[in-house]
């Protein structure tokens, strides 16, 4: 009896010890490559003609960040002003985007936790990054948004880009098509970034300016919730010139738990040395 | 205990710290009560001594531990050391010559259920560093060891069979917090928890033995291998044969990504979990073992070894009164058989193995002759030629030359017993290569009188460097005491700049003149 008291805590020991392995799996972007033997010749994307400046608003935030929402009305107020200019994601990341007590959903994503951790190198909430003015290392508080927001949409377009998609549910994949076009020449590498934002999300948010400061049923709006390309996109000129315009077929991967109906996809080109955003573009996943 | 004082000699490139004078002292104190045993050892590095890996400075209490230990069942909280099968998958040490102290932190149990079965359970952290206290790494490293003597299992087997056997298998598992990485534009997450597991096996049938062990780990992107998520895998197989006069053994091993460290950003000496030893000899004259001694090449290689101990009969023509032994060792590592990968795959995975065999980059022959006679009661000599060509690229022991050296090492020994209190002993040794510093004499006096007091004389020469100013006498000579289980040496002289090993691990020692006293007692 003694015996089979030890050979019971060694097999538990043993038991638990067996979780301990973590496999990660080659990410799929190795195969984003359109998949013509499925769906034929690809379809083109829209035409450029008039090149546009637009600007990627990246806001971080965390669902028990309680000065968090103050951003997002920050955000909303931004993009309410330039609806069609303004490419919003929310990026939970850090700390405060943990799972705890009734924040019960984990909205991170290894791609917004790099963006916060590897790139901004930071755990403080709320901060944003315009266009990543700067390079991708820098951040800014909220109240300076919307005056870089205006400085950026000031610029002269460099580049811009139409993206056109399917979705291909029986497969679940979509397809995404993607024209890029060069207003001057360029060094050096440009990529492209895809991402998948969600909204709205009913979930809980710790808010200090509302009472009670929970709210069980906040309302989340274009939460970052994966991306095709890898966080840091692929590339896709190098040294482009003036006037080159390119057009690229991929083909991703499609969460089919996902509603698509809730989904935009925002597309942007950086420079491929320091980050920065070129231009960028959104539509609605199902038009 | 050991002090050292240093003076500056600019042609051997001997430099001073600024406190003139280094010590590295370790006291341990055990108390032990029927079954129960406690200890602690105090630590003072003041300052360390020069070439000592970094992170040790202060004085403290370094290790401490508790154990509780009957017939079956050994229980340690605290400081322990442990090792799994041949350690290639865990094990735990301290080798304060190297720098090396990995000590676990936590708790082990170490258990007896059954005659011939034998379970360990360790769980704790493993010691980074030294600042006065003990300071561990942030990994967690968890594990469990079995090992099952099935001729002890069995009594029928033991008490009538001339075969044995032995099975046994681990699991480690390392855990420490992680995000993510970028490489090349990808971002790959990080496995907090890294497992490894191994088999072995251990069959004796007369003088026949053979025994085994096969090591796999999981993806453990780490500093070592650059970040990549490549299985690990390791294998030993030794093959051994032994009479009377006659030993042979054949040794084969494949170690392909298995740095295992309880922190993915350490190196060099910092947390390793486990020990990966060489195939090649491990000499002791000293141009053969502190010039170009290899170490395993962690990140991966394919090697081999064969060794064979003949005793020439004794009253045989060539035996003579006493017999002579005769040792033959060859051994041959390579890198691993590879193909590099592109693309996210190259990122990833960084490479893929295609065999267990040789890969097209020789890192070490070391063949080795050694003769050992003893013609008298008072006279005994020994001849050893050692055949080297050893790539300082795989194995970086010195900077001044960067591919392979050739080289040929002949020992001549000669122990002469003066009468019953007084032995003298001479080495000549002389090393002979085209390549890096050139040729190399070294000439080595002892003087024994027992059963007190010993001096040695020890001159290096390196009387075939190109650079005609770096043909350098290293003069070293010291005192040595002992009585006891206490010795005290003083030494003066000359060290050259080199590469200190102990058992396939090494470290680099920088050039020092000065005075070294040496100490160590027990009671």
């Amino acid at each position: 009896m003694k015996s089979t008291k030890y050979i019971f805590i060694y097999v538990l020991a043993s038991l638990m010890l067996l979780p301990s392995c973590d496999i990660i799996e080659l990410p799929d972007t190795a195969s984003l490559a359109f998949r013509e033997d499925l769906y034929g010749t690809p379809a083109q994307p829209p035409a450029i003609s008039d090149m546009i400046q637009r600007v990627l608003l990246e806001d971080f935030t965390g669902h028990q960040c309680g000065n968090c929402p103050e951003a997002h009305i920050v955000a909303a107020e931004i993009l309410d002003a330039h609806p069609e200019h303004i490419a919003l994601v929310a990026i939970h990341a850090g700390s405060l985007a943990g799972v705890f007590g009734p924040y019960t959903s984990d909205w991170t994503t290894p791609e917004g936790e790099f963006y916060l951790f590897s790139q901004i190198g930071s755990d403080q909430l709320p901060t944003g990054r315009i266009n990543r003015v700067g390079g991708a290392n820098s951040s800014s508080n909220f109240a300076q948004w919307q005056t870089q927001v205006t400085e950026q949409l000031a610029e002269i377009p460099q580049a811009d880009l139409a993206i056109s998609t399917e979705l291909e549910t029986e497969n679940n994949h979509v397809n995404v098509h993607i024209r890029t076009k060069y207003g001057v020449a360029r060094t050096g590498n440009i990529k492209l970034t895809l991402m998948f934002a969600e909204g709205p999300i009913i979930a809980p948010q710790l808010n200090y300016d509302a009472d009670p400061e929970l709210i069980t049923d906040y309302e989340h709006k274009h939460m970052l919730r994966g991306t095709g390309t890898g966080a840091t996109g692929l590339v896709v000129a190098s040294n482009p010139t003036t006037n080159q315009e390119d057009v690229i077929h991929y083909t991703l991967p499609w969460n089919p738990t996902w509603d698509p109906q809730n989904f935009e996809l925002i597309g942007f080109l950086t420079d491929g040395e320091s980050g920065e955003v070129i231009n960028v573009r959104k539509i609605d996943l199902v038009p | 205990m050991m002090w050292q004082q240093y003076n500056e000699d600019s042609i051997i490139g001997a430099r001073v710290p600024e406190a003139k004078s280094a010590l590295n002292s370790y006291g341990n104190i055990t108390y032990s009560y029927g079954d129960f045993t406690a200890g602690v050892r105090f630590e003072s590095y003041q300052e360390a001594l020069l070439g000592y890996p970094k992170h040790f400075t202060g004085t403290g209490i370094g290790s401490r531990y508790a154990r509780y230990n009957n017939d079956k069942l050994d229980i340690t909280v605290g400081n322990f050391y442990e090792q799994f099968g041949s350690g290639m998958i865990l094990r735990s040490y301290w080798e304060p010559t190297l720098g090396i102290d990995n000590a676990l932190d936590g708790m082990r149990v170490l258990w007896q259920p059954y005659k011939g079965i034998y379970l360990k359970g360790i769980y704790g952290h493993q010691r980074y560093a030294f600042d006065s206290r003990l300071i561990n790494g942030p990994g967690i490293v968890r594990g469990f060891d079995a090992d099952v003597n099935i001729t002890e299992l069995v009594p029928a087997i033991d008490t009538t069979s001339r075969f044995r056997l032995t099975l046994g298998g681990s699991f480690v598992s390392k855990y420490e917090a992680g995000e993510n990485i970028e490489k090349g534009g990808e971002v790959f997450a990080l496995p907090n928890n890294v497992g490894a597991v191994s088999g072995r096996a251990k069959i004796e049938y007369d003088n026949f033995q053979l025994n085994g062990e096969y090591v796999r780990k999981i993806n453990d992107p780490n500093k070592d291998n650059g970040d990549i998520y490549k299985v690990g895998e390791a294998i030993m197989l030794n093959f051994g044969y032994s009479k009377k006069g006659l030993g042979i053994n054949l040794n084969g091993k494949m170690v392909d990504n298995m740095a295992f460290r309880s922190s993915r950003t350490a190196e060099l000496f910092e947390v390793p979990i486990n020990f990966l030893p060489a195939l090649t000899k491990q000499h002791t004259y000293n141009l053969a073992a502190t010039l170009y001694p290899y170490a395993t090449v962690i990140n991966g290689e394919s090697g081999y070894s064969a060794e064979i101990y003949y005793t020439i009969p004794k009253k045989s023509i060539l035996g003579g009164k006493y017999g002579t032994n005769i040792s033959l060792n060859f051994a041959a590592v390579n890198s691993l058989d590879t193909t590099q990968l592109s693309g996210i795959e190259g990122l990833f995975y960084g490479y893929q193995r295609n065999s267990i065999g040789f890969g097209s980059t020789k890192y070490v022959r070391d063949f080795n002759l050694d003769i050992k006679k003893k013609v008298s009661s008072d006279l005994s000599f020994g001849l050893t030629y050692y055949y080297f060509e050893f790539n300082t690229l795989a194995t970086p022991v010195t900077l001044t030359y960067k591919g392979l050296v050739f080289a040929d090492i002949f020992v001549g020994e000669v122990q002469y017993k003066l009468n019953a209190k007084q032995t003298a002993r001479i080495e000549l040794q002389n090393l002979q290569t085209e390549q890096d510093k050139g040729d190399w004499a070294t000439v080595v006096a002892e003087y024994t009188y027992s059963p007190h007091w010993t001096i040695s004389l020890i001159d290096q020469y390196n009387y075939g460097n190109t650079d005609a100013s770096a043909r350098v006498h290293y003069l070293y000579g010291a005192v040595a005491y002992s009585k006891g289980s206490n010795r005290i040496t003083v030494g003066y002289g000359k060290r050259r700049e080199g590469i200190f090993c102990i058992g396939g691990v090494c470290r680099a020692v920088p050039a020092s003149n000065g005075v070294e006293i040496t100490l160590s007692s027990s009671f």
